[in-house]
């Protein structure tokens, strides 16, 4: 049996190490007690995977996004330091992975400045304009060293072979870390940053692609101007959207959530009300873009499922914008197919085949009837167009 | 007496077909003198054209509206010169690309087109209609094209019974009306009518001069 004073000594180490472990470095165990008290918030998921669960996630993670923040909330040093928290008070950088002062210099070499994780220009410029919405949230602007950032640019992520190493470099101008590597317009993070990449924009994708995307019923309280439309293959060099997520479950998957990720969702939510979700439940991925839904099991025959709900979900009656937007749904959830599921559901996919050609003979109608009726008030019009 | 009663029922019957053909010609020449009006130099004329699909959508109580608007705008850089600035709107057919972020159920085809002596010089190349030759034609203002006529000092409001013969182009339509206001020249014409497949057809020119 333990001495008591041994017994103290070695309970004291276990707080240290506790507490230490939640600010420290990419390098120890995620704390379970942060994802204990956070399970309250995930009470209204139930679905168990594919398209349902990743609306429900949507729905959740906007309508708990009370407060958008700015882009000048994003360079506070006293939000950079709980989000991004450095083991020695600062902030940690984000590629590198190295502290860095938290100091706000203006984006001087050697020191920190607001990276958008899924660059502006590759958002469909739905965050292109003043950073608003997406451009300042705190779950998605990562501080990073300036000359890292402009070495980045606007690169999407993916695997490179033979890139350039792109270095966190100080004020004295001497290397500090390494921060990833570049070849033509591809990024890759290093190997304990890859998973934060993912979540982030899985996070992202999640959020601001519009519920009517997404799969979702509302976008919360954010500006309509906030929300569009999102393609993973914007941001990931990759040639399908099946690709592009492969990517990101392998770098999902390779490096797992850690403390650093764990405390930022917890600023997050005291800050701006919402959290990431595949940090605290990095299952989700899985079981909404891969092949294992929540509680086990295949869902190898769940894309399938998706598409054969979506066409049997194909609206031809009504407005015009309600019809698309089932016609968008079905066509959506047919990406997600592979090429044999595309075989074995092929009476779907003549059915929304046919539905397409519906709709254009539909339209093509209305256009037709709409000519007429300029043509015959530009040929009325005879007197004044012939002086 | 007899003889003088019939006599003054006479006269006054008389009289009284005076009045209304006295008052039905001047009803003619009022209508008739809106002509005048198209004759005018105007510096602007803007022509409108919304057409208006009504749907009934099942199980429920709300008709939706789905309509198409194209505008051109008329201006006249010299005596022979005629410009048109064009805005054509369309709904959009999908050519197969639906995951196209940015597709939306409509579009507009905007160009310009330049009239010189009545023919078209020059025209963004496009889908709009701008006919190669302007044969001339055009609105016309008779009586006799017209019923349930209500007509004031600034006003003239009625039916149409000769779409053809007033729009000065063959038109297949029912229940077109026209409604115009005036002082010295046009301020505006409305013609509405209900097109061959049942959709309303608004046409509105908005005159300065």
């Amino acid at each position: 049996m333990m001495p008591k004073a041994i017994k103290k000594i070695v309970s004291v180490c276990g707080a240290v190490v506790l507490a230490f472990g939640v600010i420290a470095a990419s390098s120890f165990s995620p704390a379970t007690a942060a994802i204990a008290e956070a399970g309250s918030y995930y009470a209204t998921i139930t679905s168990t995977g594919g398209n349902e669960l990743l609306g429900q996630v949507h729905d959740l993670i906007t309508t708990t996004h009370t407060y958008y923040t700015s882009y000048d909330d994003c360079k506070n040093p006293e939000y950079v330091k709980r989000t991004d928290p450095g083991p020695n008070g600062q902030l940690m950088e984000f590629y590198a992975q190295a502290e860095l002062s938290a100091t706000w210099e203006f984006a001087a070499p050697g020191t920190w400045n607001r990276e958008h994780v899924w660059c502006k220009s590759l958002s469909n410029n739905l965050w292109n304009k003043a950073n608003s919405g997406c451009g300042s949230d705190l779950l998605h602007i990562r501080p990073t060293e300036s000359r890292l950032n402009t070495d980045r640019d606007n690169d999407r992520y993916g695997n490179v072979i033979g890139g350039t190493e792109i270095w966190y470099v100080n004020k004295s101008g001497v290397k500090v870390a390494l921060g990833g590597y570049e070849k033509g317009t591809v990024f890759e993070p290093i190997d304990t940053v890859k998973g934060d990449v993912a979540r982030i924009i899985m996070y992202v994708y999640t959020h601001y692609n519009t519920f009517e995307n997404i799969y979702g019923t509302t976008n919360g309280n954010g500006s309509p101007n906030f929300f569009g439309t999102l393609n993973f293959t914007k941001i990931i060099a990759a040639t399908s959207e099946n690709a592009a997520i492969q990517i990101l479950l392998e770098w999902h998957n390779s490096d797992p959530v850690d403390g650093l990720e764990l405390a930022r969702n917890e600023a997050a939510q005291e800050i701006q009300g919402n959290r990431n979700p595949f940090v605290d439940h990095p299952e989700y991925a899985e079981a909404i873009w891969g092949d294992e839904p929540l509680g086990g099991g295949s869902q190898s025959n769940k894309h399938l499922d998706d598409f054969h709900a979506a066409v049997e979900g194909i609206v031809t009656e009504g407005s015009l914008a309600l019809r698309l937007a089932s016609l968008k749904k079905a066509a959506n959830a047919l990406l997600a197919l592979t090429e044999s599921e595309k075989e074995s559901a092929s009476g779907d996919v003549a059915t929304l085949n046919e539905a397409i050609d519906n709709y254009n003979k539909y339209v093509a109608s209305l256009n037709g009837d709409a000519e007429s009726a300029n043509k015959a008030a530009i040929d009325s019009a005879g007197e004044f167009l012939n002086r | 007496m007899k003889k003088l009663i019939l006599m003054f029922l006479t006269g006054c019957a008389a009289l009284c077909a005076f009045t209304a053909c006295t008052k039905g010609d001047a009803e003619v020449e009022k209508i008739e003198r809106l002509n005048n009006f198209l004759e005018i130099n105007y510096s602007k004329i803007v022509l409108t054209v919304k057409d208006t699909f009504i749907e009934d959508l099942p199980l429920s109580d709300v008709n939706e509206e789905l309509s198409l608007t194209s505008e051109y705008v008329i201006t006249y850089t010299d005596e022979n010169t005629v410009h048109v600035d064009y805005c054509v709107e369309r709904f959009v057919q999908i050519d197969g690309t639906l995951a196209d972020e940015n597709l939306a159920t409509h579009e507009k085809i905007k160009g310009e087109a330049v009239i010189v002596d009545g023919a078209v010089a020059s025209k963004t190349d496009d889908d709009a209609y701008i006919p190669p030759q302007i044969i001339g034609g055009g609105l016309d203002f008779k009586k006799t094209y017209f019923e349930n006529i209500n007509l004031g000092d600034m006003y003239f409001i009625a039916d149409v019974k000769d779409p053809d013969a007033f729009m000065g182009t063959a038109i297949t339509c029912s229940d077109m009306k026209v409604e115009t206001s005036f002082l010295d020249a046009f301020y505006n014409i409305l013609i509405t009518y209900r097109s061959e497949s049942g959709s309303k057809v608004e046409i509105r020119y908005a005159f300065t001069l």
